[in-house]
């Protein structure tokens, strides 16, 4: 059993198991993307309904245009295997040998297994994501008016749209057009209010949620007397946290990786 | 290990997954004739079981469909249930009005609008205006939620989200019928399969969409011998803003269908898709027809009139004394349960030689200039 | 005043002329090149200026061909330079030909007719762009030197230059890889901060760039395996690199145009 495990896990942190896992996914983005193209409502739903009721719906009502992305789960997982046991095996040694290189030479020769580890991070950050996202879709609110979150005791109230205007004539079709719809919201707790400012690319936590805004009407000065109105999708989504740190986590190592790219090897000129 | 040796069983797995992905839309039936999931558009209708549909509406947002005697499902905003059949609703749009037609419901259920009496062409609602049935609440951008409470609405169906939040505290689910992307002709055509379980007039959606499919099939064969592939676009230019329908709209696709080249399938995106004057004008130089959005009481009287209104756009093809512009009648906007007859009039208009004799009835070809108007024919208006 | 499309006919005309020029023999054709060059490069930066300027505070959409063109207009003095002869010239030539290529089809399928949007006010909508064109053009360089290092194996002298060759494509690669990241970086947190999702949807342009990020990831690990021969990992920096950087174009060209319309 011993030496299956461990044959196994040979062959899993195979590096030519990586490359083909790259050629593979490669491919398999490239007939995503003419999947993808003009079919767009088809997966837009997933962000909100998450992974598995969308798979049970929209994937597979539509299998013709979402099997790659099935496909693409399928590899994914399997880089993140090859890629754990991999870098882990790799990770070992240089631990094993590290005892006797100094601790910076240590941290550059450890950036590539950082930027492997981080990616790993990335990809259960945006499993999470699609898997226990909680999402309140098409919550409008027009000034004055409220909503409860749910499971906790806070309140978001839209106290006034104070949007910000195009200014100029650069564009002249966006003349007098809503460049920041700038929302203002009381966010209540029982302990404590506290103003916050919603923007469409500045969400607003509170209490767990983020509030991100996904619409806003009128989107001009004149307006077509539409009545002011900001429509919030309401997230509360555990992978933020982990995809973000993955991805600083890659930056770091990437950063470490270029470093002692330019500072050793390319001074070296090593071989190729 | 050789790259061979793992090569091999990973592109048969492969291959055995896409194999199996082939087996198409099989998606499962409660009773053996309607499909459990069905997507239209952005729209989306779910069968859960006998006594529960969960549908999804043009923002998103998901409505829980129960029987009326049902009880309550837990961990579902009361906002977001509706009791089917519908028995009173409130309708914002045309569109919702024409398919509460199609599916034979609105002498039944139809209880609010938010257009006059006197701008309507639909004789059920005329009527049921005249009987005090049907109420008109305000204006869209101006509703009187006193009359729209009187009416005791179960259901509203609106373009304007802005309405939800009060509609909210009244108790009123609100279904919301447009959607960020341009609606394609397929979710044109099954939108009253949309609406049918609110009903229980999936039958007549069906018969609906058949008769509509069936007009698509004719428009198919007749024109798939076309002698010429009309260059076509739809949209307008107000003051220094162009709206046009990107090629995922319905009409972009028809054109396609009948055999003539959309100037602006190219472009995607939400119905009435602004782009570049710079595109508007290059797209215009070779084209044949122009659709504009406009009708006689916005100024389009004629081609000249058209120029004037905008004088960016007069130079562009159609409206050139070769070329022919179109703008919709003041009913076209509330035909939307005949859309069997305008998509056949599109085609007509695309490739009149197949159509001989055809009269038009949704649309009006503008003549180059103004008829001059003389005593005598001034007389003849009234 | 000068349009966006007649500068980009006149950066078209400068860059086919110093095309032309490299394949010439001619004593001065260094000095021309950069002659040619210069104004066309004045060219590209107009263009990105002008739709900036338009557009600013948001994306001008669809800018990444022109930014791309820009990049390697600035890069070809670095990017070019080698010691050999023998590599300088296939890499000078296939570069220009890079830069005509993707002028010409920005001409002749322009896509600039979407307008800006609101969620586009952001600086993570901006660093992608950046950061994506100058990776692109990173990786464009990178083919260049792929190229020059397969030419090599024609010859039974050049064993170092095919090393000098492919050390240099892997140069390029690096930097693009890391751009290219640090710019799909930025376009996640841009979703996240527009939608508050991980991926926004309506842009299949996301599976173009996931594409290119898991081709240069497999070569740089063929790279640093040296499980292909040197021939073989060229090979695969030249057709892979192509098919890969002609996909991510795809979301940013539109329909024809004909480029000599003024």
């Amino acid at each position: 059993m011993k030496t299956l495990i461990i044959h196994c896990w040979h062959a899993m942190a195979s590096i030519r198991l990586t490359i083909i896992l790259c050629i593979l996914l490669t491919l398999n983005a490239a007939w995503g993307y003419f999947c993808l193209h003009g079919n767009a409502s088809l997966y837009m739903p997933m962000n909100d309904m998450g992974l598995i009721p969308w798979a049970k719906t929209y994937g597979r009502s539509s299998l013709l245009l979402t099997a790659w992305f099935f496909l693409l789960l399928f590899l994914l997982a399997l880089l993140v295997c090859n890629t754990f046991t991999c870098t882990t095996d790799r990770v070992y040694r240089l631990l094993r040998a590290g005892k006797t290189t100094s601790p910076m030479c240590l941290a550059f020769k450890l950036a590539p297994h950082l930027m492997h580890y981080a990616l790993i991070i990335i990809l259960a950050g945006y499993l999470c994501s699609y898997l226990f996202s909680q999402v309140l879709t098409g919550q409008t609110l027009v000034p004055g008016t409220h909503l409860s979150l749910p499971g906790a005791k806070g309140q978001v109230t839209f106290t006034s749209f104070a949007p910000e205007y195009y200014q100029g004539q650069r564009l002249d079709f966006f003349t007098d057009h809503i460049l920041t719809p700038r929302a203002h919201l009381l966010l209540s707790s029982e302990n404590s209010t506290r103003e916050a400012i919603l923007t469409a690319t500045r969400p607003v936590r509170f209490q767990g949620y983020t509030l991100h805004m996904i619409d806003f009407a009128p989107k001009s000065l004149g307006g077509m007397n539409m009545p002011t109105r900001i429509d919030l999708h309401i997230r509360k989504d555990p992978g933020v946290f982990l995809y973000l740190s993955g991805m600083a986590l890659f930056s770091i190592g990437l950063l470490f990786y270029v470093c002692e790219w330019i500072l050793l090897k390319e001074v070296n000129k090593q071989s190729v | 290990m050789k790259m061979s040796t793992l090569f091999l069983p990973l592109t048969a797995i492969l291959l055995i997954l896409g194999l199996c992905a082939c087996d198409g839309n099989r998606s499962a039936t409660d009773d053996g004739t309607r499909p459990a999931f069905l997507q239209i558009g952005e729209f989306a209708v779910n069968r859960l079981s006998a006594e529960r549909i969960d549908v999804r509406d043009g923002a998103g947002r998901t409505l829980v469909l129960i029987p009326r005697d049902a009880p309550m499902p837990t961990g579902v905003d009361p906002n977001r249930v509706v009791r089917i059949p519908v028995e009173r609703v409130v309708a914002y749009g045309y569109f919702e009005v024409a398919t509460l037609l199609a599916l034979g419901v609105l002498d039944e259920t139809l209880v609010g609008v938010t257009t006059p009496q006197d701008r309507w062409y639909i004789p059920e609602v005329r009527r049921g205006m005249e009987e005090g049935r049907i109420a008109f609440i305000g204006d869209a951008s101006a509703i009187d939620f006193e009359r729209l409470k009187l009416q005791q609405p179960e259901l509203v169906l609106t373009w304007d989200p802005s309405i939800i939040p009060l509609l909210n505290t009244l108790n009123i689910p609100v279904v919301v019928t447009t959607t960020p992307q341009a609606m394609c002709l397929g979710a044109r055509m099954s939108f009253v399969k949309f609406l049918a379980p609110f009903f229980h007039r999936e039958q007549e959606a069906e018969a609906f969409f058949n008769r509509i499919d069936d007009t698509l099939r004719d428009i198919r064969a007749r024109t798939a011998a076309a002698p010429q592939q009309p260059k076509v676009m739809w949209g307008d230019v107000y003051e220094k803003r162009v709206m046009v329908e990107p090629g995922n709209s319905w009409v972009g696709e028809l054109v396609g269908l009948a055999q003539s080249n959309y100037q602006f399938r190219d472009i995607f995106g939400a119905s009435c898709i602004e782009i570049s004057v710079e595109r508007f004008l290059y797209s215009g130089q070779d084209a044949d027809i122009l659709f504009t959005y406009r009708d006689r009481k916005s100024g389009a009287t004629s081609k000249e009139a058209l120029g004037r209104l905008n004088a960016l756009i007069k130079d562009i093809a159609p409206l050139k004394p070769e070329g022919r512009v179109y703008a919709p009648l003041p009913h076209y906007h509330q035909s939307g349960d005949k859309l069997d007859e305008i998509l056949f009039e599109i085609s007509a208009i695309l490739h009149p030689e197949l159509y001989p004799g055809y009269r038009l009835r949704y649309f009006d070809e503008l003549p180059d200039t103004d008829p001059v108007i003389t005593k005598d024919s001034a007389y003849d208006h009234f | 005043m000068i349009s966006t499309h007649t500068a980009l006919q006149a950066a078209c005309l400068f860059y086919g002329l110093a095309f032309i020029a490299s394949l010439t023999t001619l004593q001065h054709r260094r000095v021309l090149i950069a002659a040619l060059l210069i104004p066309g490069l004045a060219a590209s930066l107009l263009i990105v200026v002008l739709r900036y300027h338009q557009a600013w505070p948001m994306l001008p959409l669809h800018l990444t061909p022109v930014a791309v063109l820009l990049c390697l207009g600035l890069l070809y003095p670095i990017a070019a330079n080698a010691a050999e002869s023998a590599l300088q010239q296939p890499v000078q030539r296939s570069l220009l030909a890079a830069m005509v290529l993707v002028a010409a089809c920005t001409l002749c399928f322009p896509k600039d007719f979407y307008l800006p949007f609101v969620k586009s006010k952001t600086l993570f909508a901006h660093a992608f762009l950046v950061f994506g064109a100058i990776g692109k053009a990173c990786f464009l360089v990178s083919v260049s030197w792929a190229l020059a290092a397969l030419m090599q194996t024609r010859h039974a002298y050049s064993t170092s230059h095919l090393h000098r060759a492919m050390h240099r494509c892997h140069f390029w690669t690096v930097w693009g890889f890391a751009l290219w990241t640090i710019s799909m970086f930025n376009g996640g947190l841009w979703s996240y901060f527009g939608w508050g999702t991980p991926v926004v949807w309506e842009d299949p342009a996301i599976l173009t760039t996931m594409s290119a990020w898991f081709f240069y990831a497999c070569f740089l690990h063929l790279h640093l395996t040296r499980s292909w021969t040197l021939t073989g990992r060229a090979a695969c920096a030249v057709v892979g690199g192509l098919a890969v950087l002609a996909l991510t174009f795809l979301p940013d060209l539109g329909p024809f145009r004909n480029p000599l319309q003024l």
